[in-house]
Formats: C-alpha cells, structure tokens, sequence
C-alpha cells in the first residue's frame, strides 16, 4: 500500500495570472492522522492531472 | 468564476486512494479513481432531477473559490471518485474533457451516418471528433486555424476532412466548409471554439433543420445570423459542463472505443507545473493535452 511520503504542493495562481508552486492541504501530518477527512471523504494521492484547453 | 485571490489550478485528476473516512465503504486504500471535480447541493431541481451540472450551489474544483486538484494529496468526496480499474492514470485524466464531449454527443443526438462539422481542433473539439467517428458519423470536417492542430487532427482521424479557417465572412467560410463535406450541408455543427466567427460559420453552413451545438465559451454578447437560423429552422443549443458521464467515459476507454493516448503530448512533474503551463499556452510547442504527473 502506498503511503503518503512527499510534502503536499500545488499549482496557485492569483488575479494577476502568475503561476507558482507552494505548499498546499492537506499535510502530509493531517492525512496520517486522518482528521482532515469528513463524513464521506476520502484522500486521493494525485498521479496525474491533464491543464485544461 | 473570476479569480479574486490566491487559487488552486486542475479540475483532471485521476489517482489513488490513500485514506478513507470510516463512514465510506465503497472505496479502499489502493483504488484506482478519477476525480469528477464536483460537489453539488442534492437538493435543488436540476440535482434531485438528474442534471446536477445546472446546481448553482455546485463546489466545482478550481472554480474560485473552491480550490483545484493540481495537488499532490485532494480530499474529496468518495461519491466523486470512479474507480478505473487498471486504466493509466493519464487516462483516467482525460475522462474529464471527454465527458465535455460525451455531454454534447448526447445532447447534440449525433447519429450513425449523420455529417457532422466539428469547429476546433484543440482538446475538445478533437476528442469530439473521436467521438463522432466512433458513433458513426460521417462525413466528418473538423475546422482550425492553426495548420499543425489540423495536421495532428488528421493523424488522429485519417477520414476526416480537415478545414482551415480564413479571414473571410461567416458566409463565404460556410461555402467552403459545405464544399469540403462534397457538397453535403451538415446535419450538426458542434462549435469548440465559442469564436463569435466560427459560430455564425456554422450556422451558415447546417442544413435546414440542423441544429448548432456550442460547447466552447466565449464573449458574454455575441452577434449571430438570427435570420438565417429562423427561416433554415436551425437549433442553436449550449452546453455547461456535464453530468452523469463518467461511467459512459470509462466504458468507452475501457473498451478501447475512444483512445485517449494520442492527444497526451507533453508531460511534466508537478515540481515543473510552471513550465507545463508555458508549454501548454505557446502555440509553438505543438501541444495538445498537457499532463502533470506527481510520482510519490
């Protein structure tokens, strides 16, 4: 079973459309703890993800 | 829709599952999904009607300010997540602009034999043209104005006509293209441009009692042909976003029906997400659909 290991980044952007990558949610912290899940959720480990257009 | 403040990009995801909330029992650790980046009310008419795309308290990701999937680790709903079996997971990615175009198939009523004009050949308007091949439509012209996206069309469906566009009026740009199908008027037009152009084009080139579908987005006000879709009683009807399409998608990858492959033409690490963006948005690189990878 895969566990999650690598910080968690992602893709911002900001009303001037610049792009940069920076730590996101949830932690690596929070998703071992598992009390960043609601009701329903699950945690997805993203392998790839198409940039629309 | 507009971005107001610091903003999570992605809405084409597929992954796997690392943690379930206790109360989920229809997916495991080790699933293999992709994401449908919604999350609606289910209580108001278009939800408990079946056509929850139309819910306007709808969470969609990546849409301000509900933050998008270009992270390496999303929490969301299980009800959300497909499982796709041993489907790549660039595949499962492309699920998402393939529902685009399967919405519009369904809503559009492409039928075998049916001519069909596709405007665009980006992401959308070529993954339509698979469809429609793959429903049997024909003869089929997918439209540009870019030579290379209609080269690359043309290897993706060697029995399509492709077309591209001049600087001439919707009119004279509808004569051509209705001489590119051999002198047939198409039945459907499906626009993927949302280019206020490319749409009177199409409406100038349907056969009387055709109907334009739209799926691109476009200007908020945009002058069209009205006479000319009055007295040729032609539809014009639109599209926002989809619903109830991802199981039809992953049956359709799944059997090998539609090949997502060929359009994946770069890939890039998430650390690189920057420079996937740069590519994705030069015209140069050749880029059809772009993917950012995150390996773990």
């Amino acid at each position: 079973m895969e566990k999650p290991s690598k910080a968690n980044i992602g893709v911002f952007t900001n009303p001037e459309h610049d792009l940069w990558v920076a730590e996101a949610s949830p932690s690596v912290e929070n998703i071992e703890k598992g009390d960043s899940l609601k009701p329903g959720e699950v945690t997805i480990g993203i392998k790839s993800t198409g940039i629309c257009g | 829709m507009i971005v107001k403040d610091t903003h999570i990009l992605g809405h084409e995801s597929a992954g796997v599952i690392l943690a379930v909330h206790p109360s989920v029992e229809t997916l495991k650790v080790g699933d293999r999904v992709a994401i449908e980046p919604n999350i609606i009310c289910n209580e108001c008419e278009p939800c408990l009607t079946g056509r929850y795309n139309g819910c306007e308290k709808v969470e969609f990701l990546s849409t301000p300010p509900c933050p998008g999937l270009l992270r390496r680790y999303v929490n969301h709903p299980a009800i959300w997540c497909h499982k796709i079996g041993d489907m790549s997971f660039e595949d499962g990615a492309c699920l998402e602009p393939l529902s685009v175009s399967l919405a519009a198939m369904q809503r559009a009523g492409v039928r075998l034999g049916d001519p069909v004009l596709i405007c665009g050949a980006g992401p959308i308007g070529l993954i339509t043209l698979l469809c429609c091949q793959a429903a049997g439509a024909c003869p089929l012209v997918i439209t540009d104005i870019d030579e290379g996206r209609l080269e690359f069309a043309k290897k993706l469906c060697p029995s399509a006509t492709t077309f591209k566009v001049e600087r001439v009026s919707a009119e004279e740009s509808a004569k051509s293209i209705v001489a590119a199908f051999g002198g047939i008027e198409p039945a459907i037009a499906i626009e993927c441009t949302g280019v206020e152009s490319s749409v009177a084009a199409a409406i100038w080139a349907v056969k009387f009692g055709g109907k334009v579908f739209v799926i691109g987005v476009g200007k908020n006000e945009m002058t069209m042909p009205f006479m000319r879709l009055s007295v040729r009683e032609i539809d014009l009807q639109f599209q926002y976003r989809y619903c109830n399409t991802w199981p039809r998608a992953i049956r359709l990858v799944q059997s090998g029906i539609i090949d997502m492959k060929k359009l994946v033409t770069h890939r890039f690490q998430l650390e690189d997400a920057v420079k996937a963006f740069e590519t994705a948005a030069d015209p140069k690189t050749g880029a059809i659909k772009v993917q950012i990878k995150s390996e773990d």
